[in-house]
């Protein structure tokens, strides 16, 4: 491979790698902050359902409260206003129940029931209807607990808010014993409007408002014995209709861990928020589904987003990688140039590469070297050349005539020469 | 036709013995039978060469010149003994004969002195050659140009001479070819040894056979590894693609060409 094909790829191999890793984290920090922020989202909106739900549990609960002190002062003032009238002013049962008549008609309460020592409710508000009291809660169910008052003194009954046996209207009864003898003062009052108070408080208006809005799929809020307080009505995709088996275990966690619990499962975020009381109690727990569409649809531009850079980044990136190779493999081209006009026997010139020589990296340095080398040889070369050029054979013939003389003048010599010719003569006779 | 071959130097340490068993060595691996004739009396040092002990030499060429013993009780053949490299044999394909000088070679003077017929020494030799079925005899020749030297080179089919590029060489050389000329060797190769390897080894040839008119067989280099083996081995047996090994390779090829 070339070195300029290696530098380019290295370059390339390096850019490609950095930018996917930087695309690919973006990416991911992107999605994880997205859902973070989502996350929050549930959980603002569990705690505001966590909320309503528990003041809606608890407001119609205090309201009734107040509500039967106020009767229990009402059927007080019945004991003695009976007392006077019988004992002191001595007026007759119709005329006392004239002025029970009178209070009911022109205020909001709604029944006296007032008996004798037999628990016969001789005094009352409706004439027509003839009532007793009994001990026997099969009789009474609702009555019953009101018979006690007619051997205590001073004692009180407050009972909540009910629907009537004899009718479906909702009443509060409260009763108290008599001043001059033993009776029961039971004072009556209808309470229909504590449930609308309940329904008004409660929280399955808002989770219906609150379904379909933004991510929210479904909402659903459970008690402590893990009864649905509330639950969407219409969820999206019909998401959270059903608990499944990780629902029920999210919500056994946020239960028991008294802390928000969240869970992202294929597309549906869920979210459970707690809410304590004052003891550090977990009353009602909050669970809303999200839908993570819109994280995916900002995650999916994201990524096309980062896709598009890179490619971008890669495409001047291999363009630059590409003039930074050609410009470092130029040099090494011309050097390699001149080192192959050498070994051709080329004389070399130095301001052949003269202009790699001026910089002062490392192939300049090489070119600086290669030049002095190059420039070195070529002139041991020349001096080598003199010195063949110097090996001169001299022979001094004067001398060299006298020493052949002295062999060849010998008797031996002419011997040796004759007998030498004649061998030869011999040798190529056979 | 066997061939005589003469290798002479003017002077001593041109490698002249050295040449000489490596050349042979490569012409009996060729597959002909070489005979080799060490005639240097000063310094007999080829059979170290050949790694032939000294103690084991008992008859020697001046025995048979004197009708002391038979040819093939001088000839030692150092083929079978020649190492290649580690523990390897070279293997000759024809056979390598050594016939080792005596140091009583002053005898053979005084005998050639007083009136000993060169033809009748060449018959010797023929007959040396023709008992041992001989292709090429080699004659290692003392430096200078004495009397036996002489002989050596007046019986020769081809005279080898080897000089170093150095003046007392030259001059030398100088000499040897004019009288070698006088004697009609029928052919006559220069080999320039010891060359210094920043010289320009065509340019040495064209300049030495320019000077002589005669034929440079070869122009060898001087070598480190050639001193570093020293007398150890025969160096194209260990070094076979040497530079070194390259020029003996010429020097052979011309010795076996045909005479033209």
């Amino acid at each position: 491979m070339k070195l300029q094909t290696k530098i380019f790829l290295s370059i390339i191999g390096l850019l490609v790698i950095t930018v996917i890793a930087t695309a690919f984290v973006t990416t991911r920090g992107a999605t994880q902050s997205m859902l973070a922020q989502m996350e929050e989202d549930g959980i603002a909106i569990a705690q505001l359902l966590a909320r309503s739900s528990n003041f809606a549990v608890r407001v119609p609960q205090q309201v009734e409260d107040v509500i039967g002190d106020q009767m229990v002062v009402e059927a007080r003032i019945a004991a003695h206003l009976v007392a006077v009238a019988e004992g002191r002013a001595g007026m007759s049962s119709e005329e006392i129940n004239a002025i029970l008549q009178d209070i009911t008609g022109h205020t909001v309460l709604d029944e006296f029931w007032i008996t004798d020592e037999t628990a016969h409710a001789y005094l009352r508000n409706k004439p027509e209807i003839d009532f007793s009291f009994s001990p026997d809660p099969e009789e009474q169910p609702q009555a019953h607990v009101f018979y006690p008052l007619l051997s205590q003194k001073d004692g009180v009954v407050i009972q909540e808010a009910r629907q009537r046996e004899v009718d479906p209207k909702v009443f509060k009864y409260v009763g108290v014993s008599g001043i001059d003898r033993p009776r029961i003062v039971q004072v009556g009052y209808e309470a229909t409007f504590l449930e609308e108070l309940s329904q008004d408080m409660n929280a399955q208006r808002l989770v219906d408002e609150l379904t379909g809005q933004g991510n929210v799929a479904s909402i659903r809020v459970v008690d402590a014995k893990r009864q649905n307080l509330a639950a969407s009505a219409q969820p999206i995709r019909g998401i959270g209709q059903r608990l499944s088996g990780d629902d029920v275990d999210l919500l056994l966690e946020a239960f028991e861990s008294k802390g928000v619990r969240s869970a992202l499962r294929e597309d549906v975020l869920r979210v459970a928020v707690p809410l304590l009381d004052r003891e550090g109690e977990v009353q009602v727990v909050a669970f809303v589904y999200l839908l993570t569409d819109s994280v995916r649809a900002a995650i999916q531009t994201s990524i096309v987003r980062s896709v598009l850079v890179s490619v971008a980044v890669i495409a001047v990136g291999a363009l630059i990688s590409f003039l930074l190779s050609s410009s470092i493999t130029q040099p090494v081209r011309k050097l390699t140039g001149a080192a192959q006009a050498i070994e051709r026997g080329e004389r070399f010139e130095p301001e052949r590469i003269a202009s790699l020589t001026r910089a002062r990296d490392e192939l300049a340095h090489l070119a600086r070297v290669f030049s002095r080398m190059a420039v070195e040889v070529q002139a041991r070369e020349e001096r080598l050349k003199r010195q063949v050029e110097e090996l001169r054979i001299e022979i001094d013939e004067v001398k060299k005539a006298r020493q052949v003389a002295e062999i060849t003048d010998t008797e031996y010599f002419q011997r040796l020469r004759e007998h030498a010719m004649e061998m030869r003569r011999r040798t190529k006779g056979e | 036709m066997s061939k005589t071959i003469s290798i002479h130097s003017f002077r001593g340490g041109t490698g002249k013995s050295n040449i000489t068993a490596n050349v042979a060595a490569m012409v009996a691996q060729r597959g002909k039978r070489v005979g080799i004739i060490d005639t240097d009396i000063q310094s007999p040092g080829i059979h170290v060469l050949f790694g032939l002990d000294e103690e084991k030499i008992d008859k020697c060429l001046n025995d048979y010149l004197w009708g002391k013993c038979a040819v093939e009780e001088a000839a030692y053949d150092v083929g079978a003994i020649l190492k290649m490299g580690e523990g390897e044999i070279a293997v000759m394909g024809g056979g390598l004969y050594l016939i080792p000088s005596s140091l009583k070679a002053g005898e053979i003077a005084k005998v050639l002195r007083e009136g000993y017929d060169v033809g009748l020494l060449n018959d010797g030799f023929r007959e040396l050659i023709s008992r041992l079925s001989l292709d090429c005899l080699f004659i290692d020749t003392h430096p200078g140009l004495n009397e036996e030297t002489l002989l050596s080179i007046a019986i020769s089919d081809v005279l080898l001479i080897i000089l170093r590029p150095d003046q007392q060489d030259y001059q030398g050389t100088g000499v040897t070819v004019d009288v070698a000329r006088k004697l009609d060797v029928p052919r006559m190769f220069l080999v320039v040894n010891k060359v210094l390897t920043s010289f320009d080894f065509a340019e040495v040839k064209e300049k030495v056979e320019k000077t002589y008119g005669c034929q440079v067989a070869a122009v060898l280099p001087l070598s480190e590894d050639v001193v570093r083996l020293a007398s150890a081995g025969i160096f194209c047996l260990r070094h076979p693609d040497h530079p070194f090994t390259e020029g003996l390779i010429a020097v052979a090829n011309r010795i076996m060409e045909a005479p033209s």
